[in-house]
């Protein structure tokens, strides 16, 4: 039953979120904390940043509010690493993909410098973003929602007004 | 254990759901502000709602104490999501 259900490249995203959920409530019966990303990379620039003693790496953010040590999102990276690469080799999924595959370039053009400066650009905007935030996508919009912390809601709200937006600019009248 | 061993598997779980509910490619990311793929909205909803009830019901039974909740500040939470949203428009991340 396991394999049939992982030989398959898509599930409903009905059942994906049903073992979302059943994941989270379990970080935070087994971690009593909850499932979130982009506090691991800043933790990875706090180290990085100490390790070739860059200047930032003294400002009490930081050395305080991030501070150099391996932390329980560094290590839920490792798993997710593992998880994402076993779920897309059991489906026969996986693929080193340099280009979306169609969305992308009907829009865009197929200019591959042009989608990954804009990628590094829009990560760059995401990190930041989480960081005055105080969560992403995972850590504050699915995690604080659930425990029903206004946060996660406030988050939600602004995230989709701006995405929207940005798309329909992008895309112009193909949107 | 409690350091290495249960991030590590609840991550793999985590990522497991994220891809096999496609969210790995960019037409899923932005076709949701589209509103042409509803998908995210269904995965994070439905996850939502699981883990609001589980999260509730044990911490009724007093299994759980819910002493970890996100911190709410209206301004930096809103210009947060505002800006986050620019981003993953642009990276379909």
């Amino acid at each position: 039953m396991i394999h049939a259900a992982m030989k398959k490249k898509l599930w409903s995203p009905w059942a994906a979120g049903f073992v979302l959920g059943l994941t989270c409530v379990a970080t935070y019966v087994l971690a009593n904390t909850t499932i979130g990303s982009s506090g691991g990379l800043e933790s990875i620039d706090s180290i990085l940043g100490k390790a070739f003693r860059l200047p930032w790496a003294n400002t009490m953010y930081f050395r305080f509010q991030m501070p150099p040590v391996i932390t329980f999102q560094m290590m839920l990276f490792v798993g997710m690493l593992l998880g994402s690469f076993v779920s897309s080799k059991w489906s026969h999924d996986f693929k080193l993909r340099v280009m979306p595959e169609q969305e992308w370039s009907q829009n865009f053009g197929p200019s591959k410098l042009k989608r990954w400066g804009m990628m590094f650009l829009g990560g760059v905007i995401i990190e930041y973003a989480a960081g005055i935030a105080g969560g992403c996508t995972s850590g504050l919009a699915i995690s604080g929602s659930m425990q029903l912390a206004p946060a996660g809601f406030i988050f939600i709200v602004g995230l989709f007004i701006s995405g929207i937006i940005t798309t329909k600019i992008l895309y112009g009248r193909n949107y | 254990m409690e350091t290495y061993v249960i991030p590590i598997l609840l991550g793999f779980f985590f990522a497991l759901t994220l891809q096999k509910a496609g969210l790995g490619h960019y037409h899923k990311i932005v076709n949701q502000f589209r509103f042409k793929d509803n998908t995210i909205m269904k995965y994070m909803l439905t996850g939502i709602s699981v883990g609001l009830v589980g999260l509730y019901l044990l911490k009724d039974l007093g299994a759980l104490k819910l002493d970890a909740v996100s911190s709410t500040y209206i301004l930096g939470n809103l210009v947060g999501g505002l800006i986050f949203g620019v981003g993953m428009a642009m990276a379909g991340t």
